[in-house]
C-alpha cells in the first residue's frame, strides 16, 4: 500500500531522508514537467527543479497542508521558474543531445527527423499560456487526469479541461503535419 | 464554455522530452538533498562546530584564570623595585644621581659590554 504524503511528510520532518526521497521521487515528473513549461527546455527546468527541491526540504516545517504535499511542492516550483525569469525562450544554441549526436557521427535522418519535431513542439508550446503548458504536459506527456491536474495546479477540473482543449486546438494550428495525434484517455 | 465533445484528440508530445534520461530524478533530488544537507562542506562544517564546542569551555576557563591572576596581581600590590640595569638607570634618573664607574660597572655586569 502506499504511504499518504501526510504520513511521508511527518516522517520526513523528524529528518527521514528515505520519505524525503520518496515524496520527491513521487512528484518529480510533475514538478519537472512545470519546470519545463516555463522555462521552456531540459537544462533550465532540472535546474528550476533541483533549486526548487532545496527550498522544498528547508521549508518542510512551513507545509500547511501535507496531504497537498504535491500541491505546495509544485507551487515552489512555479515561483522557482519565476523568480529565474527564464520563462519560455528558445535557445539560441542547440540541445545537448544534438551536439552528442553529432560529435559521434550518429546524426540519421530519424534522429534529424526527431529533433524537428522536438524543435517545432518546442516553438509551438511556446505560444501557449504558461497554465495551457502546464496542463497540456501533465496530461498529454504525463498521461494524468483533469481531477489530478486539478489538484496540483490548484485549478477546477472545468478549468484544466478548457486549458487542455484551448492548449491542444492552438498546438494543432501551429503544428499542422507536424501534430501527430494519439487516442485521449480521459 | 468550450465544447469538450469537440475536443481535439492529444497530440504525441514525447519528442519534446528526448532522449529519456533514466537517471534524471535520481541525479537531481540526489544533487538537492546534498545541498540541503550543506553538501560537500559537510564535514568541514561538523569539525567547525566540534571545534567551536571545544573552543568555548577553553574560552570560559582562560577567562577565569585572567580574572584569577587580576586579583592575585591588585592583592600583592605593586612590584618590588626592579634589579634590571634599565629599571636601575630610571630609579637614578628621577633621583638625578649621577653613577660612579663602579655603580655602571655593578649595574652592567653580566651584559658582557
Amino acid at each position: 500500500m502506499t504511504e499518504s504524503d501526510a504520513s511521508l511528510v511527518a516522517r520526513a520532518r523528524l529528518g527521514e531522508t528515505a520519505a524525503l526521497e520518496t515524496l520527491l521521487r513521487r512528484y518529480f515528473r510533475a514538478a519537472y514537467l512545470v519546470a519545463l513549461a516555463r522555462v521552456g527546455n531540459r537544462a533550465d527546468a532540472e535546474d528550476v527543479c533541483q533549486d526548487a527541491f532545496v527550498r522544498c526540504v528547508e521549508r518542510m516545517q512551513d507545509c500547511r497542508n501535507p496531504d497537498s504535499f504535491g500541491a505546495w511542492l509544485i507551487e515552489i516550483v512555479r515561483n522557482t521558474a519565476h523568480n529565474r525569469g527564464d520563462y519560455l525562450r528558445v535557445r539560441a544554441t542547440e540541445p545537448i543531445a544534438s551536439h552528442l549526436e553529432l560529435q559521434s557521427g550518429m546524426r540519421t535522418d530519424a534522429a534529424v527527423e526527431r529533433h524537428e519535431l522536438r524543435d517545432q513542439l518546442v516553438c509551438a508550446l511556446a505560444r501557449l499560456t504558461s497554465s495551457q503548458r502546464e496542463v497540456v504536459l501533465l496530461h498529454d506527456l504525463e498521461g494524468w487526469r483533469h481531477a489530478e491536474i486539478a489538484v496540483h495546479l490548484d485549478l477546477s477540473v472545468s478549468m484544466s479541461r478548457r486549458h487542455l482543449s484551448d492548449g491542444r486546438k492552438k498546438l494543432r494550428e501551429l503544428l499542422g503535419d507536424y501534430a501527430t495525434l494519439e487516442p485521449d484517455h480521459d | 464554455m468550450t465544447d469538450h465533445s469537440m475536443e481535439p484528440g492529444r497530440i504525441d508530445l514525447r519528442a519534446i522530452d528526448e532522449p529519456e534520461d533514466a537517471l534524471q530524478a535520481d541525479r537531481i533530488i540526489a544533487a538537492a538533498l546534498a545541498r540541503s544537507r550543506g553538501g560537500p562542506n559537510q564535514p568541514r562544517l561538523d569539525a567547525l562546530e566540534s571545534l567551536s564546542g571545544y573552543l568555548r569551555p577553553m574560552l570560559a576557563i582562560a577567562a577565569s584564570l585572567l580574572i584569577v591572576a587580576t586579583g592575585t596581581v591588585i592583592a600583592l600590590g605593586p612590584p618590588e623595585p626592579s634589579s634590571q640595569p634599565v629599571a636601575i638607570l630610571a630609579e637614578w634618573t628621577e633621583s638625578q644621581h649621577v653613577p660612579t664607574n663602579g655603580e655602571l660597572l655593578v649595574a652592567f655586569q653580566g651584559y658582557g659590554r
